[in-house]
């Protein structure tokens, strides 16, 4: 087993994994940039190093300067967490050429199945089905405009090199497609420095349900059941559940052979997840596999019990899965819901400045995976993710009223999240029933911000009181009214340039 | 919503007997007990106000001094009232585009800008038609949260 290892990430996921660490007695070591110099996972660690200023490539995509920190603490394995480097095979090759365990599948699985086109093209030799669209990846908007055509509008594009939403566009009409075309393909260079984009037919009322496998390095491969990820925004996840209330007992087993055939044939090691769309006829079609843990990992480990962090470094070090199939049971019902600093009445406008205040919610199954802590400063340089809340009951209705009352009693102050437009979404009938779709946000959008003001007499009252209250203290301290929309110092201190 | 900065002037108006017992938590938060109701008050700056929150809803208030009731029944405004045609970068970014000059005739939800942030091109559009007035920024441009970036006029 190793006995030390070094996170190679930031965040709620860094937290993530110290703990299950530290629950298996391996040392950890964390980077951090200097912004997030007080960050849960610096605090957390045993051992901390500063990796660079801001922005993220002179941090923590700065492959030299992890592989040297990993050289002075001497760690035996590195995990990459998601995003960043996770899918990065030259990162993870790099790893392995310092005879340093990297905890995830091998570069060659990374590369092939972090290819959109390559694995869409080991799906189809596997017999699986996907959604019609380019085999081949595109720059050329004649090129796109024609294959546009032939697969029938409406279409998606999206980027072959990345995934997060990045890239992602709707096009509906011809006339629409060139300045879609330029936006995508602008910002996957960006992202991913990679403008290739390939094109899909967009599916009516999809949803977007995923699978969790595990293979070890000993043949053994298993399906830890799936999550239904189908409420987004901007093509990023916002809450997910399991058991997914929209497929079948029939479906959910073509979904894990499929997903579990898909994993066989491309060699595969550790944790990884199998997206598939769903349309409304309950077709599915293979999406895309992912090479990680992923962030709603947790729904999963609260429905079966395992601790999937754990799982991947037992895998990694050599041992064999720690369950069958047979041995893997799902019980009860899970929900996750993503805190973002964003402003929901706002069209989800990210949201910078300083948590000057939180209230976590606990009880019976609740769990929240945080990645921040108070006196921290959000900044613009990550994604917006501050941490997840997750919900277990016996059944759907117990995991969504514990839903409700925790994101009721969970209080950020300092910034805006997305913690009263959540608290909607859960409380909206579409939500109740368990129908709904990719569409649903926008669909139900406009309903939810009326929602988000104050129309209660009472709660108008308390809230005039609160600003009188608030306006007199703010004088008698002399604080000015300029000092609070006053920039925080990180802004003025010469680093403009990373806003990019 | 604006009203006078005194408690009692805020019961007076309510026109009601109210008991009020509220308590500073820190520096963005109250424990309000308003006739036994309890609630707790969160607070988030706002460049159009106070964004006050109860129970995740929320609100933007402006509270007027004295001074500033006075100043506006002279025809002075103390603070810049944010009127509809100004558009405000809403977070830190670069404007890396801009579709649109002073002088032009624009309609509502047309494309004015687009401001890059968090890795991502946030395409803004503007929510009225009119005239764009002045431009107070060029491509390049670094921005930070509330800066106006131009006026359009009616």
């Amino acid at each position: 087993m190793f006995q030390k290892i070094l996170i190679a990430n930031r965040g709620e996921i860094a937290v993530r994994i110290i703990r299950t660490c530290q629950e298996m007695g391996i040392k950890t070591v964390a980077i951090y940039s200097e912004p997030d110099r007080i960050s849960p996972h610096v605090l957390k660690a045993d051992e901390a190093y500063c990796i660079g200023p801001a922005s993220s490539s002179e941090s923590y995509l700065n492959v030299k300067g992890i592989l040297n920190i990993l050289n002075k603490t001497g760690a035996n394995a590195v995990h990459p967490g998601y995003g960043f480097l996770s899918e990065n095979c030259d990162f993870a090759n790099a790893i392995n050429e310092m005879n340093v365990t990297w905890i995830g599948p091998s570069a060659d699985a990374i590369a092939t199945m972090g290819d959109k086109m390559s694995a869409r093209k080991l799906a189809i030799d596997v017999g699986a089905p996907i959604v019609p669209g380019t085999t081949v990846p595109l720059t050329d908007i004649f090129d796109a405009r024609k294959t546009a055509q032939k697969i029938g509008y409406p279409i998606l594009i999206k980027a072959a090199a990345g995934g997060g939403g990045k890239g992602m566009r709707i096009v509906k009409t011809d006339k629409d497609m060139e300045n879609a075309m330029h936006r995508a393909q602008s910002e996957a260079e960006k992202a991913f420095s990679d403008n290739r984009i390939y094109i899909e037919k967009y599916l009516e009322e999809p949803h977007h349900i995923e699978i969790q496998i595990f293979a070890d390095n000993h043949g053994n491969i298993v399906s830890l059941g799936e999550r239904e990820c189908s409420i987004q925004r901007r093509y990023q996840k916002v809450i997910e559940e399991t058991p997914s209330p929209f497929i079948s007992e029939n479906l959910r087993d073509a979904l894990a052979q499929t997903a579990i055939n898909i994993t066989r044939s491309c060699n595969y090691s550790g944790a990884g997840t199998i997206e598939f769309l769903v349309d409304k006829q309950r077709n599915f079609y293979f999406l895309e596999m992912n090479t990680r843990l992923q962030v709603e990992h947790p729904i999963t480990e609260m429905t079966t019990g395992f601790d999937l962090v754990k799982e991947q470094i037992n895998v990694a070090s050599g041992k064999t899965l720690s369950f069958s199939q047979n041995q893997i049971k799902a019980q009860g019902h899970a929900i996750e819901c993503r805190i973002y600093a964003e402003d929901g009445s706002n069209d989800f406008v990210p949201s910078t400045g300083c948590i000057t205040e939180m209230i976590i919610p606990s009880g019976l199954g609740v769990r929240v995976d945080e990645g921040v802590r108070v006196g921290q400063e959000i900044t613009p340089y990550y994604d917006p993710l501050l941490g997840k809340l997750i919900t277990w009951g016996r059944d759907r209705q117990t995991s969504l009223q514990r839903m409700i009352r925790a994101l009721l009693e969970f209080n950020i102050v300092g910034i805006q999240t997305s913690i009263p437009f959540c608290l909607m979404l859960f409380r909206h009938k579409s939500f109740h029933e368990g129908k709904y779709s990719t569409h649903t946000i926008d669909i139900i959008k406009d309903e939810l911000l009326q929602e988000l003001s104050i129309h209660n007499k009472e709660q108008n009252l308390a809230v005039r009181i609160g600003a009188v209250q608030l306006h007199q203290d703010y004088k008698s301290y002399s604080i000015k009214k300029e000092s609070m929309e006053k920039i925080s110092s990180w802004v003025s201190s010469g680093r403009r340039d990373e806003l990019r | 919503m604006e009203f006078s900065d005194s408690l009692d002037q805020l019961i007076r108006k309510s026109g009601s007997n109210i008991k009020i017992d509220c308590v500073r938590l820190g520096q963005n938060s109250y424990s309000l007990i308003l006739n036994g109701k309890s609630y707790y008050i969160t607070l988030n700056s706002h460049f159009q106000g106070y964004e006050i929150m109860v129970d995740h809803h929320s609100q933007i208030v402006k509270v007027q001094d004295e001074l500033d009731i006075l100043l506006e029944k002279f025809g002075m405004k103390k603070d810049i009232d944010i009127q509809l045609g100004e558009i405000h970068a809403q977070i830190p970014g670069l404007i890396s585009q801009i579709f649109v000059k002073e002088g032009d005739d624009i309609e509502s939800n047309q494309k004015l800008f687009i401001l890059e942030a968090m890795k991502m091109e946030n395409e803004i559009n503007s929510p009225v038609s009119g005239i764009v007035d002045k431009i107070h920024y060029k491509v390049g441009d670094k921005v930070e949260k509330g800066n106006l970036i131009m006026d359009i006029i009616n």
